[in-house]
């Protein structure tokens, strides 16, 4: 469905040029690159450069996390979705309620304590260190790497895209001053400075979508106004499982659920946490910043809807425009221009996040599995930093809205390549490498045939089952039925130090 | 615990998986979502005792019973919404939504949302990772590290 396009990104939206809003615009762009300067300077090491040297305090830790969480997405293609498709689309966010808490349990005690004790900085390290194998260790980092690609070159499409909106250049150097102004700091500060900049941002998301929300329920006449309006027209959209049906809302829940544990953008933020114990709060904090950043994406998506089935405003071209024109009609224009730099926010810390991550696997991972690694790292991966963002930016302005097809499979893929491997293999001793390697191919070539297939129209898959879940339950399958062929091999797979952290 | 999360991650996921095919193939619509809400909530729990469970003697009743209420919640939200019948114009509201949606957001979003990382935060220094654990651990692990003699 051509909705899903927006699933990902922002695919276009409206020139919104006024001099407030490119004001709060350059201002936001200023506060970014002060913070970012001041953090490259912390910046001197490759430890400081992929996992911020292990000192992020809790609040940091969580504010960041959730930044790099939200893309776009949650701001401009999940307000659209919501408008479109109703409660089917909550079910992407309704996972928040298990999933901080989840990711703690699974993931945060045991990838921070394997961080600390063998000294690792990426997620392939801590697949490496699991089952004594780099073959492991660089497929998953090819994995990640090929997730990385088409995740940040749609992302940096959908920054050209809130550039040119704000300021009228062009999408194609909108795409490049995006570009620059986010490598500028991510190739001088790594995640160092990715997190500090994260803090500002995410505090903008958070504080922007609960001011919108407040805007978007007055301007309806109150939830059951709108509830009522909406109701009278089309009563599935906002009944429990939205226009989508039963299945394709579930079907989000199961991905966007369990696929949450296979993120490498928040896996990773696990080894930057000052103290293993400060984890503790980790679940509370990060449950308030989310529901606070997604509560535009519901508000905005029902509050457009009313108004225009009362008439109150034009029906939308394009459910992607649901935000832009919520906001220029509906609340003052200081709120509008928080709202876009927030935006620009969502995008850039994501970025960040990803170039960090890519260039962790091209700097340690991959060299690592080839039996050649990178002596100076740091400036390895400053050189890499530039290269995928380049690289990143080029696609983008080279196939425009056609590379949004590359950022719609990137949460599926690192559900279907990580989630076995990682979550469940740092959990259960009876995971063997045989098993990781085979659940970890199944998802990477599983989901790169599936979604071309199916993206090419050459085959097709009822709507409510997505390429993402059916990928996700192929990758557990294998991993479970190869690891329990191989069952006899688990135990000598095992160093102490690792059972020690995963009996802790 | 950790028996109980791979019993219940296994289940979980052939009930997915049995949704799956049941839509894809056609075989029988109606019944693949009742699997597939089952499927997500047994496999979450699965995977949520995992996370919990710790090796030797050491027990998490606080952890356990928070992840068991929590996903029956999960489990009784889904399955509840989907017993009910279809929606229609007029249907009673439950602040400020229609009663099956509010019945659901709070079953499976407020219920979970509230319980797990509070109870989490409170069981965290008897049932995750106390002081003298923590601890124990690095100095299993240097005493590790000078027995292999590696780094």
């Amino acid at each position: 469905m051509p909705e899903l396009l927006a699933f990902f990104q922002v695919a276009e939206i409206p020139v919104v040029r006024q001099p407030l809003i490119v004001a709060v615009g350059l201002a936001y762009f200023a506060a970014v690159a002060l913070i970012a300067l001041w953090a490259a300077r912390r910046t001197r090491t490759a430890e400081d450069f992929f996992v911020a040297g292990r000192s992020i305090g809790l609040v940091p830790f969580a504010l960041a996390a959730m930044a790099s969480t939200l893309s776009g997405f949650a701001f401009i293609g999940g307000p659209g979705l919501v408008y479109a498709i109703g409660m089917t689309a909550v079910f992407i966010i309704l996972p928040a309620s298990v999933t901080n808490t989840m990711g703690a349990l699974v993931l945060g005690k045991r990838m921070r304590l394997l961080g600390e004790l063998r000294g690792l900085v990426t997620v392939p390290d801590a697949i490496g260190a699991r089952y004594r194998s780099t073959a492991a260790q660089g497929l998953s980092a090819a994995a990640i790497l090929v997730g990385i690609i088409g995740y940040v070159a749609t992302n940096v499409l959908a920054l050209g895209i809130v550039v040119d909106a704000l300021f009228g250049v062009g999408l194609g150097a909108g795409i490049w001053i995006g570009t620059a102004i986010t490598l500028a700091y991510s190739a001088s500060g790594g995640i160092l400075a990715g997190i500090y900049t994260d803090v500002f941002q995410g505090l903008l998301m958070a504080v922007a979508s609960a001011i919108v929300f407040v805007f978007a329920l007055d301007s309806g006449g109150g939830l059951a106004a709108i509830t009522r309006t909406i109701q009278a027209a089309d009563p599935a959209l906002l009944g429990p499982w939205g226009a989508g049906g039963a299945m394709m809302a579930l079907s989000f829940f199961f991905v966007f659920a369990v696929g949450s544990l296979g993120q490498p953008q928040i896996a990773h933020k696990y080894y930057m946490l000052k103290e293993v114990r400060r984890l503790r709060w980790y679940p509370v904090l990060m449950t308030v910043s989310m529901l606070l950043a997604q509560l535009l994406f519901v508000g905005v998506g029902i509050a457009i809807k009313a108004l225009v089935l009362r008439g109150e405003v034009p029906a939308l071209a394009r459910p992607d425009d649901a935000t832009p024109q919520f906001l220029l009609a509906q609340v003052p224009v200081v709120v509008s221009a928080l709202v876009f730099a927030g935006v620009a926010a969502a995008i850039m810390s994501t970025v960040n996040s990803f170039l960090s991550i890519g260039a962790a696997a091209l700097t340690h991972d991959i060299p690592r599995a080839l039996g050649r690694p990178v002596a100076d790292r740091l400036r390895a991966g400053r050189l890499w930093t530039i290269v995928l963002s380049i690289a990143a930016a080029a696609l983008a302005h080279a196939s425009g809205l056609l590379v949004a097809f590359l950022g719609i499979f990137g949460y599926g893929l690192f559900a279907s390549t990580l989630v076995p491997a990682l979550a469940i293999g740092l959990n259960w001793e009876g995971a063997t490498r045989e098993g990781a390697i085979a659940s970890i191919s199944v998802g990477l070539v599983g989901t790169l045939a599936l979604e071309t297939l199916v993206w090419l129209k050459w085959i097709g898959i009822p709507q409510g089952a997505t390429v993402s879940g059916l990928m996700l339950v192929l990758s557990l399958l294998a991993f479970f039925v190869v690891s329990r062929l191989t069952a006899s091999r688990a135990a000598a797979q095992l160093d102490p130090d690792v059972r020690l952290v995963m009996d802790a | 615990m950790r028996r109980i999360g791979l019993s219940l991650l296994i289940a979980g996921l052939g009930a997915v998986v049995a949704a799956y095919l049941l839509f894809v193939a056609g075989w029988s619509r109606d019944l693949a979502p009742w699997l597939i809400a089952l499927g997500s909530a047994g496999a979450l729990a699965g995977l949520a005792c995992l996370g919990a469970a710790r090796g030797g003697r050491r027990r998490t009743p606080r952890l356990a019973a928070a992840i068991a209420l929590a996903f029956l919640a999960v489990a009784g939200g889904v399955l509840g919404a989907l017993a009910l019948p279809p929606p229609a114009a007029g249907d009673p509201l439950l602040l400020g939504l229609p009663r099956a949606t509010a019945l659901l957001l709070t079953f499976t979003g407020a219920i979970p949302l509230l319980l797990l990382p509070v109870a989490y935060a409170f069981a965290f220094d008897d049932e995750v990772l106390s002081a003298s654990d923590l601890d124990g651990i690095r100095t299993e692990a240097a005493t590790l590290r000078g027995t292999n003699g590696d780094a």
